[in-house]
């Protein structure tokens, strides 16, 4: 039986990115505004983390506008969708691990804490 | 990242798990909006009650309103219509009685009951035992369509003012498309397109009767919009609005108010879902507001 750990992804497994795409995910598709102001991110810095996960085919981004004013909508993909369960059940995966750890200090696996927290 | 200890790593975890839990509250907190088609479609439900008003069972005879009803003996034959005194002979009415006659300001109850003749067909979402089927009919018709491109629309300037919202689109059509089903199934628009009368979708028992249908395209409206705004109170609440619509399209609610010293008629049931609609809409924007 394979590792929770094993199963994360290097891209969503980042709190800046899992925050984004679990916003996506609530909201189907959100403003570039939303998405700074609900994670607390520059503008920098979000577009940064939007380009990662487009790259990565987990959002898409449009880009139009209202009226004068530019607006950036970014929107999740089914593969977004399927990264993000898959990052969430390996989290929960991995708390439970560790909690029968601290209950029951006798190593289960080969693998340390230090492995399993990423 | 390496941890010190199994619990180190467990707490950063659950912080991790933690966040997305808020993350997601927060941003449906952030998109749900359906304390508006809650009150707009309270206020349209409420905007039709004048429509249900019915004249007294005086007035529709043609008698003072203080005339007093009493059953008739069975075993008495009816009293012969004396010169001077209010008489009235209703035919073809609903309960198949042949006359009603009224002796010294007295209406005996064999000719109470709707004195007017039931149709052959409905003009949905008109009703039969109202007083005007097609304006009823009518009201909805253009109330309810022109209802759900309002919230469609609110939605839509939503997202754009916050950056966020729920989707209506398949809260919208839905809803149309249930109109326009009980509108095709109406036994009415059947008579007026010359269709074969096998089309006619008959009305399950007294569904038809009142001319309140149209509230389960609205609940199970609200249904859908639940699911789309991931609410479970709005679910819960969609239901139970469903089952009042069940209630005052079976039952005469002004029996239940009569009761209770209120002297209403049919318009109660009317008005009661609509107020339910509205009020639920203001104490959910009112929840909404505490919880930001």
């Amino acid at each position: 039986m394979s590792h929770p750990a094993e199963a994360l992804d290097d891209v969503v497994h980042q709190r800046t990115r899992l925050g984004i795409l679990v916003v996506l995910a609530e909201a189907g598709r959100a403003q570039f505004s939303f998405l700074k102001e609900t994670l607390l991110l520059s503008d920098g810095n979000l577009s940064r983390h939007l380009t990662i996960l487009e790259e990565a085919g987990y959002v898409t981004i449009e880009k139009g506008y209202e009226g004068k004013r530019p607006r950036t909508w970014a929107k999740i993909t089914k593969a977004g969708r399927r990264a993000l369960g898959g990052e969430i059940a390996s989290l929960k995966a991995l708390v439970g691990r560790l909690e029968e750890s601290v209950a029951d200090p006798a190593p289960k696996s080969s693998r340390s804490a230090q492995d399993v927290a990423g | 990242m390496t941890y010190d200890s199994p619990s180190v790593a467990r707490s950063e975890l659950q912080g991790w798990v933690g966040t997305v839990e808020y993350l997601r509250q927060r941003t449906r907190l952030a998109r749900q909006a359906f304390w508006f088609p809650l009150v707009l479609l309270g206020l349209v439900v409420i905007g039709s009650t004048p429509l249900y008003f019915q004249p007294s069972e005086q007035a529709q005879l043609g008698l003072a309103s203080n005339t007093v009803f009493k059953a008739w003996p069975a075993s008495m034959p009816l009293p012969a219509v004396r010169p001077g005194h209010a008489a009235q002979l209703v035919h073809g009415h609903s309960y198949g009685l042949p006359a009603c006659t009224a002796v010294h300001g007295i209406v005996y109850f064999p000719c109470v009951g709707s004195g007017r003749p039931v149709a052959g067909f409905s003009y949905f979402p008109g009703g039969y035992n109202v007083e005007s089927p097609r304006a009823i009919a009518l009201y909805w018709l253009v109330a309810l369509p022109l209802s759900y491109l309002l919230i469609g629309w609110w939605y839509r300037r939503r997202a754009r003012l916050r950056g966020v919202a729920t989707s209506p689109v398949a809260y919208v059509v839905t809803s149309l498309v249930l109109v326009a089903l009980l509108v095709v199934a109406s036994p009415g628009v059947v008579h007026l397109l010359h269709l074969p009368r096998a089309l006619a979708v008959p009305f399950v028992a007294d569904l038809g009767l009142r001319g309140l249908t149209t509230l389960f395209t609205v609940g199970l409206g609200l249904v859908v919009l639940a699911y789309k705004e991931r609410s479970r109170a709005l679910g819960e609440f969609a239901i139970s609005f469903l089952a009042l619509a069940l209630l005052v399209n079976l039952y005469d609610l002004e029996n239940f108010t009569y009761r209770l010293g209120i002297h209403v008629g049919p318009e109660v049931g009317a008005f009661v879902p609509g107020l339910y609609l509205a009020v639920g809409g203001i104490g959910f924007s009112a929840a909404r507001r505490r919880a930001q």
